[in-house]
């Protein structure tokens, strides 16, 4: 299999060399990206974006303007000039300052990168080479449209700050812009362009090369409705009618003669003690009940099926959604375990991709996580292995974290919170002696909890993977390809130094991960261990 | 559980085989700029002078009279905020005359934290972009802030502060052409 993927890139890649060689490509069409050293205005039609963004920011924040509005009223009242003033100095200000923002904004282009200096009082400097770029969006609001003018987005990828704007190009400029760095893109490496391309090839003949991999039958729904609430889909749906429910519900009860006021004074303890339970056991029948329904709609039909480079899932009882994640993209395997998947020996497959925040800053990312609902772990082996043939997250042997996890969480929480409902007992003890129960009960209550916590949390390494257990009444486990590490972080308090002990941060572009408080010479050669994998193969991350 | 340590064991004595030492120099920290904690400091307590000042001229200006228990928790409350603040910027003080950093051919390490220590790790080949950051104050006293991006971080950046300004846009350069040459060669 890994073979197969292997090829099918070298193919790739064969063809992209085949793309890229007429060189010609670019100085035929009427360059843009020369190289000039200088750097550019743009149109002063951007003050009008700057003004924007000013007021969107103004109203955002007009939550901690209340205070002032409500000090000044009466006086507002007495003189409306006092208002006038206000506002007008407001607009001279947002004035003043879209315009200096307009005249620091300078912008250059190489042959390889945009550059965009911005910024009044922090100064920014973006520089962006084009292979980094994932997404150019022009933008046109309404003010732009009737000038012909635009605002370029490139979208790195990555954090949100890290995007840079061009504002006010016109807007042929900015097409063409965006053509030609498609093209470099295109041109100087493997990058995402090439990758898209095979997608669209296969989407031609997908009939063809695709395998179903898994499908869910309707009892594994109902186990995946049982251990996994999903009532907030059909809440969601709800949402709108929910008044109007609850309005009906009360009518329907008061129309049978319940008034719960009366019905609470008037019924002795137990009979209140056996209503509250019977009714606490049909909430949660019917939370069940709507939450298998939900499953149901959600993944009603589900597969899976795989071409030579990625998944797709097929599911819905409504509305049929499909969501492929191609191979490479995956960044971790996550097989989740609720206490009660714990109970049927189920888990939640999840393959993720990219964090979801960058998802939402980068529509065609949408959809970002892959999940199979209630397999059996052999299941998650075999799913698994299409996109980490090494593999053996179903059946690795995992390391315990040092005990100290649980003393460093006992001073953090338990400790002072026993220290907390302890002074509480006293202080509220009114003259009879003081009930020493409840802070006993809940300090040990979190003790528990946190030795269960300690007693879950598990990690293994091998020259491929990066493996993390981790939960507390469930457990997740994680399955982290070591090449795909974006950034390792070590850390050592003073006091884990004494005792040996340190703690790793994972990054990837899904998320980080860590491994709190193991020995410090193990975590130091996993960190070397990772840098030396990611740098000296320098392998594609997506 | 004892075969689990040999396991583990066994794994990482592959580990060490693999990675030359020759090729691997140990990290190591080179302190950023000489007056870049005093700066810190400086900063930060004249943000205190000007909170406080602001406050005391709040508390007794003539316009409107704030009745006395007014004055009397305003003081406290501002007295115990500033003491607070003057401890934390100590502190402050002493933690940033601990940040360094070390540039290695394949990556970038930042080195944070007085009591709870930081080393934090940036692979070059997984930079997506890099900037220059410089405040008002920064531009003052020639400071400069690396601000490193690789993809996934939302959150959490990677900020090399108090850098010289020569260094910080000698580090840029540097690392541009280290991907310049990834993409060529």
């Amino acid at each position: 299999m890994g073979e197969n993927v292997s090829q099918n890139m070298s193919k790739s890649i064969a063809d992209n060399t085949q793309i890229s060689e007429p060189e010609n490509l670019i100085p035929t069409t009427k360059s843009i990206l020369t190289q000039d050293d200088e750097w550019h205005k743009v149109s002063p039609i951007a003050i009008l974006y700057f003004i924007e963004k000013l007021v969107v920011g103004i109203i955002n924040n007009v939550f901690y303007m209340i205070p002032m509005f409500i000090t000044l009223w009466d006086e507002i009242r007495e003189n409306p000039w006092i208002a006038v003033g206000i506002v007008g100095v407001i607009l001279g200000l947002i004035t003043f300052f879209a315009v200096w923002s307009f005249l620091v904004f300078r912008y250059r282009l190489s042959p390889t990168t945009v550059e965009v200096k911005s910024g009044i009082f922090k100064k920014k400097h973006v520089d962006l080479p084009f292979n980094r770029i994932q997404n150019i969006k022009i933008e046109q609001p309404f003010y732009y449209r009737l000038f012909g003018f635009a605002t370029m987005a490139f979208d790195s990828g990555g954090s949100l700050q890290q995007e840079a704007r061009l504002i006010g190009l016109p807007l042929s400029f900015a097409q063409s812009l965006q053509m030609q760095i498609n093209d470099v893109k295109a041109q100087v490496g493997v990058d995402k362009v090439v990758l898209d391309k095979t997608e669209e090839n296969n989407n031609s003949h997908i009939h063809h090369n695709e395998t179903i991999v898994n499908t869910r039958s309707l009892s594994d729904l109902v186990f995946h409705g049982i251990t996994s609430n999903r009532i907030f889909i059909i809440l969601a749906g709800l949402a709108p009618f929910v008044d109007n429910i609850f309005g009906y519900i009360g009518e329907k009860l008061a129309s049978w003669g319940v008034d719960i006021g009366q019905t609470i004074e008037s019924e002795s303890f137990i009979i209140l003690a056996i209503y509250a339970l019977s009714l606490f056991l049909l909430c949660i029948g019917l939370i069940t009940l709507l939450s298998i329904v939900g499953a149901i709609i959600m993944f009603y039909g589900y597969t899976l099926s795989k071409t030579t480079e990625k998944f797709i899932r097929r599911s819905g009882l409504i509305t049929k959604h499909e969501i492929s994640v191609t191979f490479s993209r995956i960044q971790v395997a996550i097989m989740k375990q609720d206490w009660l998947d714990i109970v049927f020996g189920r888990y939640n497959l999840k393959l993720e991709q990219l964090n979801g925040q960058i998802a939402n800053a980068n529509p065609s990312a949408a959809n970002n996580k892959l999940m199979v609902p209630s397999v059996f772990a052999y299941e998650c082996r075999d799913i698994l292995a299409h996109v980490f043939p090494l593999h053996n997250l179903h059946e690795i042997e995992f390391l315990n974290i040092s005990k100290r996890f649980i003393i460093r969480h006992l001073i953090i929480l338990a400790i002072p919170m026993s220290v907390l409902t302890g002074f509480l007992a006293w202080n509220h003890h009114q003259g009879n002696t003081v009930n020493w129960l409840y802070p006993i009960v809940l300090t040990g209550l979190w003790s528990g909890l946190i030795v269960l916590r300690w007693w879950r949390w598990g990690y293994a390494v091998n020259e491929t993977y990066i493996y993390i257990r981790k939960g507390l009444f469930g457990a997740d486990r994680y399955c982290i390809p070591i090449n795909k590490v974006q950034r390792v972080t070590f850390s050592q308090s003073v006091f884990m130094e004494k005792a040996q002990l340190a703690s790793l941060k994972i990054q990837l572009a899904s998320g980080s991960y860590s491994i709190p408080l193991i020995n410090a010479d193990l975590a130091q050669r996993i960190q070397t261990y990772i840098l030396y994998n990611v740098e000296s193969k320098a392998q594609a991350w997506m | 559980m004892t075969t689990q340590t040999v396991n583990s064991d066994t794994t990482f004595s592959n580990l060490h085989v693999a990675i030359d030492a020759e090729k691997n120099v140990p990290l190591a920290a080179t302190p950023v700029a000489a007056h870049y904690p005093i700066t810190e400091l400086s900063v930060s307590i004249a943000f205190l002078l000007i909170v406080v000042l602001v406050g005391i001229a709040v508390t007794y200006q003539p316009i409107w009279i704030i009745p006395e228990t007014g004055r009397y928790w305003m003081v406290r409350i501002l007295s115990a905020v500033s003491t607070l603040w003057v401890l934390f910027s100590i502190y402050g003080y002493y933690a940033a005359k601990k940040v360094g950093f070390c540039v290695r051919e394949q990556d970038i390490t930042l080195f944070k934290g007085l009591i709870f220590r930081k080393q934090i790790t940036q692979p070059i080949c997984r930079i997506q972009h890099i900037e220059v950051q410089r405040g008002p104050v920064d531009r003052k006293v020639g400071l400069a802030n690396l601000h490193v991006f690789s993809a996934g971080d939302v959150t959490q950046t990677f900020v090399i502060p108090g850098l010289l300004d020569g260094d910080a846009v000698a580090m840029r350069a540097n690392i541009l052409a280290h991907k310049e040459l990834q993409h060529h060669g």
